[in-house]
């Protein structure tokens, strides 16, 4: 028999262990990516467009349409988030509507990726008849996003005590003010944190991109802004190559001589990407949070 | 019975309404008359007849689930918030039936604010928690906004601690400066009554005994009805008293009857402390 402190420490060194492998294997991970695409980051590498028979290529037009697609899918998703999140958290009953609602909720978000990919390729590429494009990505990206969103918009609001409603109406607001004034604000860094997150899923996402925003880009004319016209970088109609599936691609299908290097950089800069993206957003949340808990 | 024209806010649209009571002067400013709380199938608070005059300090008083704060929060309909809740007999604010569906239940709680048992200010700096109300009631100008936010946290007893950085986050005062922020922000509205559930009872000595020299100064304006727990405290604040047991008003009068002479023995024991 062990005695209670014996159990005790032992299980606190198990504890200890287990949280060391984790934090070995995500040193390891990124120091991996990071030692080998290193030495690829340069200016150039990061602006010029790639090279398909000769070395020396980069991923500019992949590194944009990377942060266009999370834009617009932001765009698209964000505003049916948060409505149906705040539905879900301050106007539901509990009947089998929101029921199925949440049932529906739950299944997409396990929808695997691919699926979405497919989904997206056959109604939005196809019947729709919008092609391979940013549009139909970003489209397909807003399915596959939007589940997370909701719960995390729903979690946030949520957890606003509700003797900060009472205050409100207390005040003579209507609910509708109550939960804009009031709550949202008070919501504001639990829902900035899961947009990071969500944006984050969304930035690494390859498998869903494939069959809808396509594995190629156009010519780009990076001085052209007009979205209507068809080498402007703006334009949502357009295919538009991810960095996350251009590394899928050139692994399986580069013919570039220094393909593996170039895989390696991209990569690196995909996650560097994904740490800036947090580390401003989460800076933004909180500046939002100051500058409006005092003005 | 007479009916008169009453020209109230809180009528959605001016209506003659039929008023129950005598001339304006001896009309109490809230009464209620045989009023019920029920959440569910559970009775909260059973035919609770008062009233509440004009300029005045009321305590409720009563040992804990006895339904007064249950009952405070119905004055201002707060309950209808929440599900299953459902109130009978009559509430009248100046005579008006507060749950007629004539009655605009938001102009209601401009009139008749209420201040919480913890003190909830909203995620935003001093000066907004003040101005919030009366902004989205249409106050638009500055200097409109500037001197009631001034004028309301004087009369909270605010002001002078806070006047150098009002555009400070309310968060980072103290709990006692936070419920008077809550105090000055009800006031913002320019309240008619004001309810308090227990303002004092998560407070240190010196917060509670400045807010209760508060109650002191606003009552020459306004109408007070204050849940308590301490007994002391509604020996020294209140003109009024009314005991709750069970949902039910046992007794009410001068709290100077109620506390050296009440009328009935269940007040008497929970007075002396022999029912808690």
């Amino acid at each position: 028999m062990m005695s209670a402190k014996q159990a005790d420490r032992l299980a606190t060194a198990g504890l200890y262990a287990v949280a060391g492998v984790i934090l070995a294997l995500l040193a390891g991970l990124l120091g991996y990516v990071f030692v080998k695409g290193f030495p690829m980051l340069s200016w150039q590498f990061i602006t010029s467009p790639p090279q398909i028979f000769k070395g020396g290529g980069g991923v500019g037009p992949q590194l944009f349409n990377s942060f266009y697609l999370l834009v617009l899918t932001l765009v698209f998703s964000l505003p049916v988030a948060l409505g149906a999140g705040i539905y879900l958290a301050e106007y539901a009953k509990d009947n089998w509507l929101t029921r199925s609602i949440r049932i529906s909720v739950e299944v997409l978000s396990s929808l695997p990726s691919i699926v979405v990919g497919l989904f997206g390729f056959l109604f939005f590429v196809i019947y729709m008849g919008w092609g391979f494009s940013i549009i139909s990505g970003a489209l397909a990206l807003s399915v596959f996003n939007l589940p997370l969103l909701v719960r995390v918009v729903e979690q946030s609001i949520q957890s606003v005590p509700r003797t900060q409603r009472e205050a409100g109406w207390a005040l003579g607001f209507s609910k509708w003010e109550t939960i804009t004034n009031i709550v949202l604000p008070a919501a504001l860094p639990g829902l900035i944190t899961g947009i990071i997150l969500a944006a984050g899923r969304v930035f690494g996402e390859a498998a869903a991109l494939i069959y809808t925003a396509g594995m190629s880009t156009p010519a780009l004319d990076f001085t052209d802004w007009n979205p209507l016209s068809p080498v402007s970088p703006l334009n949502p109609f357009r295919p538009a190559e991810t960095m996350a599936v251009h590394i899928w691609k050139i692994n399986g299908e580069g013919i570039m001589p220094d393909a593996s290097a170039i895989s390696d950089g991209a990569a690196a800069l995909l996650i560097l990407s994904i740490l800036l993206f947090n580390l401003s957003a989460r800076f933004v949340g909180r500046f939002v949070f100051k500058k409006m808990s005092a003005s | 019975m007479q009916t008169v024209a009453v020209p109230s806010r809180v009528l959605s649209s001016q209506t003659h309404v039929t008023a129950l009571t005598g001339p304006e002067l001896t009309r109490p400013k809230l009464e209620t008359d045989r009023l019920s709380v029920f959440y569910g199938d559970h009775q909260a608070v059973s035919d609770v007849c008062l009233t509440f005059k004009k300029n005045t300090v009321t305590a409720l008083i009563g040992p804990s689930g006895c339904g007064k704060s249950t009952f405070l929060r119905a004055l201002n309909r707060m309950n209808d918030s929440i599900e299953g809740c459902r109130m009978a007999g009559e509430i009248r604010y100046d005579g008006i039936e507060l749950q007629s569906r004539q009655v605009n239940v938001l102009e209601v709680r401009k009139q008749i604010g209420m201040v919480f048992q913890r003190p909830v200010p909203f995620a935003k700096s001093i000066y907004k928690n003040v101005a919030y109300g009366p902004i989205r009631h249409g106050v638009k100008k500055k200097k409109e906004l500037d001197r009631i936010v001034e004028d309301s946290l004087r009369k909270a007893a605010l002001w002078d601690e806070v006047k150098d950085f009002l555009h400070q986050s309310a968060l980072r005062l103290s709990g006692g400066q936070q419920q008077r922020l809550c105090i000055a922000r009800a006031l913002a509205m320019q309240p008619d009554v004001l309810l308090l559930d227990e303002p004092a009872s998560a407070l240190d000595p010196v917060s509670t005994a400045k807010i209760e020299e508060l109650i002191g100064q606003l009552k020459k304006e306004i109408t007070i009805i204050i849940v308590t727990h301490n007994m002391q405290q509604a020996r020294r604040i209140s003109d009024e008293t009314a005991y709750f047991y069970m949902g039910r008003m046992v007794e009410h009068g001068p709290t100077e009857q109620i506390f050296s002479n009440p009328r009935s023995e269940q007040t008497r024991q929970y007075i002396s402390g022999q029912i808690g």
